[in-house]
């Protein structure tokens, strides 16, 4: 069987690029995981981990925020995120903090505007997803 | 200073060419959506005729020392600000100088966002395209015009004014076939468009940057070659001079010698 060609784009660089042979991501309306033969599919991302199998059986972790996933035809993945990063690209620390941060931003303004809890709250769903992955990648290693 | 300015030019022209892909990529899918149902709209993708202002986003440097690079962009934004009318137009500069200038010639300057080219970085600059796009959406701008300075090459930068909403999609170019659309199609949209106006505003600080720092490192090269040329002739002013009252002191005590005789 093909196998699938994938690129994961920020709007700043070509996170990550090449083959593998299966691909999962958390869209809108749950995770999936795009195989070769995928139908042509355009759905939008919800900020999580990702995971990609690469040809030579090994796993790589990212973490992408919202954005959008596009299956073309002959097994062309294309993932525009707002920010991607690698498992080995995130610094746990940094994370921590960050989500340290979100965290009582959430305490602060909840019961305010609905707005500002929304944009605060995918915030935070953001850094965990961030903070899993790294996780993940350093008991890996 | 010139070679700051080239290496700061250099990371800037790969920053361009990095984040092309996201562009066309994200131009794709929008030509996607509206191929497989082209009775779509989206507010980001209509004109608003009834707004009688537009947002010019001007692009220029902080400091000066940068050649002809702030003059020619600020009057290329000013000939178009007085073809719209001064009154009809909203400044948000980005660099201190363009805002300076247009307030000066009596545009109205809603924002200044400064220090962003010499470090450019995507995140400082996504309240630049949030207060473009939300102003157009609400309706008070008709139009939004990015004037940027366009990178051509470490010689050549050409200042251009862009329209950056409402969006215009080259339906002409390819890409697009029958994709399924989760959720919806119009969500797609909703999620794909501002992330390209943000791309795209991204894209004109990068140019503009590039050609920030290539106008600044000419502008240092011919500094550099104009004190040295005005060295060489002082250097050579003063062997005259030295040469001039040796000879004179020579003549001098040779004078006297030849009166004491």
């Amino acid at each position: 069987m093909k196998n699938l060609t994938y690129k994961i784009i920020t709007p700043e660089r070509v996170v990550l690029e090449g083959e593998a042979t299966s691909l999962s991501v958390m869209t809108e309306d749950g995770e999936i995981t795009v195989l070769p033969g995928h139908i042509p599919l355009a759905s939008l991302l919800k900020a999580g981990e990702m995971r990609v199998r690469t040809l030579e059986g090994k796993e790589e972790l990212l973490a992408v925020s919202t954005g959008l996933l596009e299956v073309k035809k002959n097994n062309q993945i294309v993932i525009l995120a707002n920010t991607a990063e690698r498992s080995e690209e995130l610094e746990l620390e940094k994370i921590e903090t960050a989500k340290r941060l979100a965290e009582e931003a959430l305490k602060n303004i909840r019961n305010r505007e609905d707005v500002s809890f929304a944009s605060a709250a995918a915030h935070l769903e953001r850094e965990l997803a961030r903070y899993r992955v790294a996780v993940k990648g350093q008991r890996r290693r | 200073m010139e070679l700051v300015a080239a290496s700061k030019m250099r990371r800037a022209t790969a920053a361009t060419m990095r984040s092309r892909p996201y562009t066309r990529e994200a131009w794709a899918t929008i030509r996607a959506v509206l191929r497989s149902a082209p009775e779509l709209t989206h507010p980001l993708l209509k004109a608003k005729p009834m707004a009688t202002k537009s947002l010019l986003i001007l692009f220029t440097s902080d400091r000066g020392l940068a050649g002809g690079f702030n003059v020619n962009i600020i009057r290329a934004a000013l000939a178009e600000a007085r073809r719209q009318g001064l009154k009809n137009i909203e400044v948000l500069g980005v660099g201190r100088r363009g805002a300076d200038a247009l307030e000066r010639a009596g545009a109205k300057v809603v924002g200044r966002f400064s220090a962003l080219s010499n470090n450019p970085n995507f995140t400082d600059l996504l309240p630049v395209a949030r207060m473009a796009f939300e102003g157009f959406l609400k309706g008070e701008y008709r139009n939004v015009t990015l004037a940027y300075t366009d990178f051509i090459s470490g010689i050549t930068q050409k200042p251009r004014l862009h329209e950056l909403l409402p969006l215009t999609p080259d339906m002409e170019k390819n890409g697009g076939m029958d994709y399924k659309f989760e959720p919806s199609p119009i969500r797609v949209l909703d999620r794909v468009l501002p992330a390209l106006v943000e791309t795209m505003t991204w894209h004109a600080l990068l140019e503009s940057t590039a050609s920030e720092h290539a106008a600044r490192m000419m502008a240092m090269k011919s500094a550099s070659d104009a004190a040295k040329d005005m060295l060489d002739t002082l250097t050579f002013t003063y062997n005259q001079a030295r040469q001039a009252s040796i000879t004179q002191e020579i003549a001098e005590i040779s004078g006297g010698k030849a009166a004491l005789e």
